[in-house]
């Protein structure tokens, strides 16, 4: 039985991201293609590997980067 | 109806917290969309994207036009523009606040979004609901 793959957001919203913490990560078909610190060259490198239609860019957050912070 | 969840992510000492994450595709200059996937920051008046994502979809430096816009952390500069964004089924032009610099968030502020969207953060289900205005 085939199971349907999650979309790029679903895959993002339930997916420990913070091994890549400070940097963009490209998501394309159910796993992270790219990572680093520019959008672009993360974007490109995505495409090149996944094809266009595919990809989609998120950020993680590194510890200083959130505006307002929840401190405990 | 657009339904979009927040993300747990950990805070660095060991705990964690959930963030609302929203799916948003940029058109670029060449007519493409670009995917990605801000937080929702209804404290924002307006949305802004880090450096490199704007350079991505096609923005462009013009010295003349950096202001200094003020948060918690201090001023960052950017520079406004607009852009066509795609949120659900709804296409429409929104103001976009470049940061020239790469250290921030992408975030889906409140100018044109909020305009065009009804927003309630339901924070316990996990979920944030977006409908369109009905005037729109």
């Amino acid at each position: 039985m085939k199971t349907k793959r999650p979309s790029n957001y679903e895959y993002f919203i339930k997916t420990d991201t913070s091994a890549y913490k400070g940097e963009w990560i490209a998501i394309s078909k159910g796993k992270v293609v790219a990572h680093g610190k520019d959008a672009e060259k993360v974007y490109k490198t995505a495409v090149k590997k996944a094809g266009k239609d595919t990809v989609s860019l998120a950020k993680t957050p590194d510890e200083q980067m959130l505006v307002l912070k929840l401190l405990q | 109806m657009i339904v979009f969840k927040y993300k747990q992510e950990p805070l660095g000492n060991g705990q964690s917290i959930a963030r609302p994450v929203a799916d948003v595709y940029l058109k670029t200059k060449n007519n493409d969309w670009i995917e990605f996937h801000p937080y929702i920051d209804s404290g924002a008046d307006i949305t802004m994207i880090p450096l490199s994502l704007g350079r991505l979809i096609g923005f462009h430096m013009d010295e003349s036009k950096v202001v200094q816009i003020g948060g918690i952390r201090g001023s960052v500069p950017v520079i406004y523009d607009k852009s066509t964004i795609k949120i659900g089924p709804e296409i429409f032009q929104a103001r976009i606040s470049w940061s020239l610099i790469e250290d921030v968030p992408p975030l889906l502020g409140r100018t044109d979004v909020f305009d065009r969207f009804d927003v309630t953060f339901k924070q316990r289900e996990r979920k944030i609901l977006l409908s369109s205005h009905p005037m729109l």
